[in-house]
């Protein structure tokens, strides 16, 4: 089973619809899928139409006991983990038994001979659960949006690697809510995108991602055709080339 | 993890709506389109897939699905596009093997076509999100009028991972409604099957017929005349559109049957009505024996292509080659024997004879017991046979061979007329011993003719101006060497064979016709 996680220290750059749009191409290419969401606010489960069952928590969690809790998406070979609101606090409780960086390992080491591809979509923050995820990953793909602030807390997650003593090969970064039309956006790309650890694929600023929230699916579902829909194909074949290569 | 999955199935028509009616408010359900598909129901002639509780369909034009009638093992797959086909033709698989082993060598053809009606539907909890998927499948039949006769449906409900509750809920709703879980295609062929007049198994190439020990032997006789005469008649249409072999093969069979009883009460007959009969079913049997010879000779095929090196496969290819050519012409001449008045006739006047006549005709001998009969007739055979076969030593000609296989046949054929009058384990392990002594028999045979066959094949090369004479000469050489060194084999085996047959243990099976 590979581990992509989906993660950013910061807030707002498109991490939730990455892992949605991402863990669907998966799912179509054949690839049985699990999405698991570990950030609190529950938005990939909201995306799926999917919400915790009551009797689900993060003490479960910690447990690895996630079989009973995993759903069905309406997809074929695509899977769900939803998140609990109790799973803000998964840092101090990690911190709790011991912060080993790889008690994730463990806690997935149960569904990993059913699924392919275990996709995580990571809550925005630099904490010991994102060491866990740094460790326990084959690949991190960080949406970067073309500003400065963002550029930057790439960087600290490249610190933050070398630091775990992790190989920089297994973080990758694309540029996601790209707008063209600002000077920063194109300054930024033509300054960092030709370097090695960025992506060619690109996310650009559109509608149709917005109206993820109002649809609850994937955009390739929502508006097949569409540019959106496009884009995240690309990405999810340069991700899986990426991801295979390592 | 397998998401549960459940199948119900529907006696009557009913409509989703109705049978989903009683689901709360926090859930609908979503129905797709409505689906009108053709299904045609495949089977060997004498239903090699449902005696062994398969049912082969075909939706639409090329997907096939093999199921047991449970429905809980289901194969499905792609297929060849047409009418007639046969398990060879389905590219290497699961279902291409599995129908192999089943149905073998025989064609699978359609045995009634219905019209399905199939929906897919889904059931969305309050946010829209599916939580159990399902399809409702109903099977109509279309007289020539068009009009339809309901004949079972199902309905499908499969789990979404971590939605068990609506699967338990609808689960109950079904069940309140009296419907049972069950798989509907073996109904449907049934039922199907009943509308024309037809049941599942209504052909079977194994002789089988329930006999009164005390009903005297021409009734028997008249009984099993008349169950033989209806098998030929049945293959005949096969046979004439040349479907597979052994629409022939079943047909020689009953025919060679039909012989050998009448053969067997000859003196309980008038001479010339014997004679008369005898004269005509052989003439059907000579008209039908060089496509049978031929047939055997094109299935053992491969047998031959193993028992050649690489170098000698071409000539055999030619070989091949000119058989297959030579069933052409020889096909056309049986269908026309078995086409002309003068066949027809004659079946006809056969079973006028046997219905109206033969009983009438019968002298006294043949009005006693038919088990008295019986008994006494395999003790006869019997007995010849264990003294022919007992002055058989290594020396003796390759004939004395030859005329016990013959008498080994009429024994079994005796054995299977009458087997209902005896202890059915007794004749069971009597009858499988008594092949193992006519594989035997049988396989000398066939070796002898077979290198005759090859022989004369070999001097007609000689002169002719058959391209690749001299390749083919040498596979016929090669194979004619082979079948020798095999025949050898095989008569070495004889006299350990024979002892086997004519064991203590058999011995005491024999005290059954005192």
């Amino acid at each position: 089973m590979k581990i992509i996680a989906i993660y950013s220290s910061k807030g707002g750059v498109g991490k939730t619809a990455t892992a949605v749009n991402l863990s669907y191409g998966c799912a179509r290419s054949g690839k049985k899928t699990l999405l698991c969401d570990m950030d609190p606010q529950g938005a990939a489960g909201y995306y799926y139409r999917i919400r915790p069952k009551e009797s689900f928590n993060r003490k479960r969690f910690l447990k690895g006991d996630l079989e009973p809790f995993i759903r069905g998406t309406d997809f074929e070979n695509l899977d769900l983990l939803p998140a609990h609101f109790s799973f803000r606090n998964l840092d101090i409780a990690l911190d709790g038994r011991g912060g080993s960086a790889n008690e994730l390992e463990r806690i997935f080491t149960c569904v990993k001979d059913e699924y392919d591809v275990l996709i995580l979509d990571c809550p925005p923050n630099m904490t010991l659960l994102s060491e866990n995820i740094i460790m326990v990953a084959d690949l991190v793909v960080t949406p970067v949006i073309p500003t400065t602030l963002s550029i930057l807390s790439f960087a600290q997650l490249i610190k933050l690697a070398d630091k775990l003593e992790v190989s920089r090969k297994k973080l990758v970064a694309f540029f996601s809510m790209v707008d063209k039309r600002k000077n920063m956006h194109s300054d930024t790309i033509s300054k960092f995108g030709k370097k090695k650890m960025f992506l060619s694929s690109e996310i650009p600023y559109l509608a149709d991602v917005e109206k993820m929230g109002i649809y609850r699916q994937p955009v390739a579902v929502s508006v097949p055709a569409s540019a959106a829909a496009q884009a995240y194909e690309q990405l999810w074949l340069e991700v899986w080339r990426k991801g295979s290569q390592l | 993890m397998k998401e549960k999955s459940v199948i119900y199935i529907l006696r009557e028509e009913t409509e989703l709506a109705v049978l989903l009616s009683g689901l709360s408010e926090k859930h609908s359900v979503q129905e797709g389109d409505l689906l009108v598909d053709s299904v045609s129901y495949l089977d060997t002639f004498d239903w090699r897939l449902y005696d062994k509780g398969l049912i082969c369909l075909r939706q639409g034009n090329n997907v096939y699905a093999l199921t047991d009638f449970s429905g809980e093992n289901i194969i499905e797959a792609e297929g060849p596009v047409r009418n007639k086909l046969f398990p060879l033709d389905f590219a290497n698989g699961v279902l291409g093997e599995k129908l192999q082993s089943v149905a073998g060598i025989r064609a699978l053809l359609p045995m009634v076509d219905i019209t399905r009606q199939s929906q897919i539907f889904q059931i969305v909890n309050r946010d829209q999100k599916v939580v159990l998927v399902g399809s409702l499948e109903l099977n109509q039949l279309l007289n020539s009028e068009g009009e339809p006769t309901f004949l079972a449906g199902s309905l499908r409900v499969r789990e979404v991972r971590g939605y068990d509750k609506i699967l338990t809920r609808v689960m109950a709703l079904l069940q309140g409604q009296g419907i049972e879980a069950g798989y509907p295609e073996e109904r449907n062929l049934r039922l199907a099957l009943a509308s024309m007049g037809r049941k599942p198994l209504d052909y079977c190439s194994q002789f089988s017929i329930i006999l009164d020990p005390e009903e005297a032997v021409i009734q028997t006789a008249q009984k099993i005349f008349l169950q033989l005469l209806d098998g030929m008649e049945r293959n005949v249409p096969g046979i004439i559109q040349d479907i597979d072999t052994e629409f022939l093969h079943d047909f020689r069979v009953a025919l060679r049957r039909t012989r050998s009883l009448l053969g067997s009460i000859k003196k309980m007959l008038p001479s010339a009505d014997v004679d008369h009969f005898q004269r005509g079913l052989q003439e059907i049997g000579i008209a039908t024996g060089p496509v049978r010879d031929l047939d055997v000779y094109l299935l053992g095929k491969k047998g031959y292509q193993a028992m050649l090196p690489e170098g000698l496969q071409e000539g055999l290819a030619v070989f091949f080659q000119k058989l297959s050519r030579q069933r052409v012409q020889e096909l056309r001449r049986m269908k026309k024997a078995l086409q002309s008045r003068n066949c027809k006739q004659f079946l006809r006047r056969w079973r006028r004879y046997v219905e109206d006549s033969l009983i009438a005709s019968a002298y006294a001998a043949g009005h006693e017991p038919c088990k008295e009969v019986a008994s006494k007739a395999i003790r006869k055979r019997l007995q010849s046979i264990l003294k022919d076969g007992a002055r058989i030593n290594p020396q003796s000609p390759d004939a004395a061979l030859h005329s016990l296989r013959i008498q080994a046949k009429k024994l079994r054929y005796l054995l299977e007329f009458y087997r209902s009058l005896f202890p059915e384990p007794a004749m069971n392990s009597l009858v499988k011993s008594l092949k193992k002594l006519q594989d035997n028999l049988g396989n000398f045979n066939d070796l002898s003719v077979q290198q005759g066959m090859l022989g004369q094949h070999q001097k007609g090369l000689a002169g002719g101006e058959q391209k690749n004479a001299v390749q083919v000469a040498a596979a016929l050489g090669g194979l004619i060497t082979h079948l020798h060194e095999e025949q050898k084999s095989v008569r070495q085996e004889f006299e350990q064979r024979f002892k086997q047959f004519t064991t203590t243990d058999n011995r005491r099976l024999f005290d059954l016709f005192l």
